[in-house]
């Protein structure tokens, strides 16, 4: 077949094209540290890597709530641990007091200590989180949930938080549930343990006592609830954690570049374009003469 | 037996001859640069039977030329212009997608991560804002894509618009150098008109039929583009929008009639454009089924203000321009407060509402009930990468066969300035072989007429 100067000269042209783009394509691909950086690159690994690069966001998404889950939960368990802490001092002194030998001037003296605990036992009943809001009113956060007489204003909502693709967890305790119409009513108790001391009533000391028992029980079930619900949060973080390094895993290996590979075909496509280069100009100079 | 007058008029046709042939070697390694050219050889013929009984003359000048060859450059140029135009017109709209700050994709995954963050947070007013504002992204998101398939399409229009007019151009000068062929069939001629036919198969695709001054361009759906010295013109009309596309028309005197072609340039921007309308009507739905399932679970929820039974985006009547008109609503986007998150009578702190439309994310509400947003918006970008790899490919095979091509015709037609300077020496020397024997013959004659 005849091959004609001009015929070699663009096939030495072509060549040098060729290996000019395959060494910029090989250089990006190591500067860059990616493969794939729009979808005509790998359609198939680009569509992988858009979905677990979302699924890597949601993930990180979901590190929000179940950190702000967790915080809210750790807050209230302070709060219904200071709650059990004034509950345990209300029932030392309700025993003290219902002992025989205190006098009456005793027991009324000590109704100033009872209304001071009751006040406090209110105001970690009242508690706000971080954010300002009050932890104990259901989703009226932004209402003082008990009034100074014990009244309950929040609601009965229960927040809960998605920690995977199915399952949620509760992340507040309602004020409700430390009422009567949650099965006690530590500030009632209270207020019949410093009434009962007032009037200097053994039998509604004894009473009062009960009831502070009673409510004691409860926060540490309550407790106990919402220290499995921590568990729960914490187990979904450490299950949410694993899926993504799996996920940054996937995704280097869909779209990310192979250092190694890169780095061979940067040196093939130099060899090519420096010996493509050498072939044009050995040509020019045998077509100058 | 000849005289020596006959062995004169042989010389001086013998030099003569030569000349042709120098000629011939000189024309093409004049031309040795030239686009298009084929090399020109001259035959010389000895005449050895009666009645001259000797000598030599040349032939006409003729081409090194294959006209099957000539067909398939023709048609390969066709098929190259096709998938090349095709190739950078969806690589243009892809780089134009690519541009800016993200696609659909990434806008419409952080829109519902920010979702996610307020099942925790629901009634924080800075999360509610960076909603507000994610939300913002992906409507720019998807306004802008929908303006880089429009640009994308009027682009493919001016370009088949520009297309048309150089293509009637060249089918004048096509009709213009047949009338030159037929008053004189020289081969800078037959060159001219190849180069242009070869031009004009890349733009509208067809083929010369006939290879005298008579030849005509036929186009691929049969319509006679030029006939002889007759040219038609032809012609782009625009197709009412939005978005308009452009048409082409042959138009040969008071006749016209559409130019359905599969092959050239104009073929390409075409079948660009017929996947970018099938993206935009994509992306219309996608953006019309979004609002419209958001809205649907946002109006049930109430904002921070109690109120309930608000649109999120403005939505449109129809999918057609959704994806041009997708907003936020103006009162959400001055007032994130109005974001419904819960449920209507209960506090700022319940996140029903944000976990609703959370899970609207993982619903296949997308793509006629069979995929989620995101996959359908990710379907997209994979559709038009798969169009750009398909005609990639189909550009790549396209050149390789122009490469084939181009090889066999230069095997042909291509000049050596070896071969052509080897050709022209030895016109050379024979014209000076033939110069001697005229001057011998001349001597002979001069010694004859002296002696007499």
């Amino acid at each position: 077949m005849r091959i004609t100067e001009n015929r070699l000269l663009g096939m030495g042209t072509q060549a040098s094209a060729r290996a000019r783009r395959e060494l910029f394509e090989a250089a990006d691909e190591l500067s860059s540290g990616q493969r794939v950086d729009r979808p005509s690159d790998d359609p198939g690994a680009w569509a992988r890597g858009q979905r677990l690069s979302a699924r890597l966001t949601e993930s990180s998404a979901r590190g929000v709530v179940h950190q702000a889950g967790r915080d809210r939960l750790v807050e209230t368990d302070l709060r219904l641990d200071e709650m059990s802490d004034i509950l345990t001092r209300g029932r030392e002194l309700a025993l003290q007091l219902s002992n025989g030998t205190m006098s009456a001037a005793e027991r009324a003296a000590a109704t100033q200590g009872l209304a001071g605990m009751r006040e406090s036992l209110r105001a970690a009943m009242n508690a706000r989180d971080s954010n300002g809001g009050y932890l104990f009113s259901g989703s009226r956060t932004d209402t003082e949930p008990f009034d100074a007489a014990g009244t309950y204003f929040g609601d009965t909502v229960m927040v809960l938080v998605t920690t995977d693709a199915s399952a949620t967890v509760g992340v507040n305790v309602t004020g409700s549930d430390l009422t009567s119409a949650g099965g006690i009513n530590p500030l009632a108790a209270f207020d019949a343990l410093t009434a009962a001391a007032g009037a200097n009533d053994v039998p509604g000391l004894r009473a009062a006592l009960q009831l502070l028992g009673e409510s004691g029980d409860h926060l540490a079930f309550t407790r106990s609830q919402v220290g499995h619900r921590m568990g729960l949060m914490e187990q979904a973080s450490e299950i949410r954690e694993d899926q993504k390094v799996v996920l940054a895993q996937g995704l280097a290996l869909a779209v990310g570049a192979d250092d190694l590979s890169a780095a061979e075909r940067l040196a093939r496509a130099r060899s090519a374009l420096e010996t493509a280069s050498a072939l044009s100009e050995t040509l020019a100079s045998v077509l100058r003469r | 037996m000849p005289g020596l007058y006959t062995f004169l008029s042989f010389g001086s046709g013998a030099v003569l001859a030569q000349q042709s042939g120098l000629g011939s070697a000189g024309h093409n390694l004049a031309n040795l640069n030239t686009p298009g050219f084929s090399r020109t050889r001259v035959d010389l013929r000895s005449h050895l039977g009666p009645p001259l009984q000797g000598g030599v003359s040349a032939g006409p000048m003729s081409r090194y030329e294959d006209g099957l060859l000539s067909g398939r450059e023709r048609r390969a140029a066709g098929e190259s212009g096709r998938s090349r135009d095709l190739l950078e017109a969806l690589s243009a709209l892809e780089g134009r997608m690519a541009s800016g700050s993200g696609g659909v994709p990434e806008a419409l995954n952080d829109f519902f991560a920010g979702l996610r963050e307020l099942e925790a947070h629901p009634g924080d007013p800075g999360y509610r804002t960076q909603l507000a504002r994610r939300a913002e992204a992906l409507a720019q998101s998807i306004r802008r894509t929908d303006e880089a398939l429009r640009s994308s399409i009027e682009e493919s229009n001016l370009r088949i618009e520009g297309y048309a007019r150089r293509a009637t151009e060249l089918a004048h000068a096509f009709a213009s150098v047949n009338a030159k062929i037929a008053q004189n069939p020289d081969p800078t001629y037959l060159d001219q008109r190849d180069q242009i036919a070869r031009e004009l198969s890349g733009l509208v695709g067809g083929q010369t039929l006939g290879t005298d001054g008579q030849a005509r361009f036929v186009l691929a759906d049969g319509s006679v583009l030029v006939d002889g010295h007759r040219a038609a013109a032809v012609e782009a009309q625009r197709r009412p929008g939005p978005p308009s596309i452009a048409q082409l028309e042959i138009v040969d005197g008071a006749h016209r009639s559409a130019l359905q072609t599969s092959e050239g340039q104009v073929a390409g921007q075409t079948q660009a454009q017929q996947h970018m309308l099938g993206m935009l009507g994509d992306v219309d739905t996608l953006a019309f089924d979004f609002a419209n399932a958001f809205n649907a679970v946002h109006r049930g929820f109430a904002a921070l203000d109690g109120s309930s039974g608000r649109d999120f985006f403005q939505s449109t009547a129809t999918a057609t321009g959704a994806a041009a008109g997708f907003r936020v609503d103006s009162a959400i986007a001055a007032d994130a407060r109005l974001i419904g998150g819960a449920q209507v009578g209960s506090g700022p702190g319940d996140n029903q509402g944000f976990r609703a439309l959370g899970d609207l994310a993982s619903q296949p509400l997308a793509g006629g009930g069979t995929r989620s947003f995101l996959d359908e918006a990710i379907s997209v970008g994979e559709s038009l990468g798969y169009a750009v790899v398909g005609a990639d490919h189909a550009s790549t095979v396209a050149q390789e066969t122009d490469q084939v091509l181009a090889g066999l015709r230069d095997a042909l037609s291509g000049v050596s300035s070896e071969e052509e300077m080897a050709r022209l020496m030895a016109f050379q020397r024979a014209s000076e072989a033939s110069i001697r024997f005229v001057q011998t013959v001349d001597s002979l004659l001069g010694t004859l007429l002296e002696r007499r």
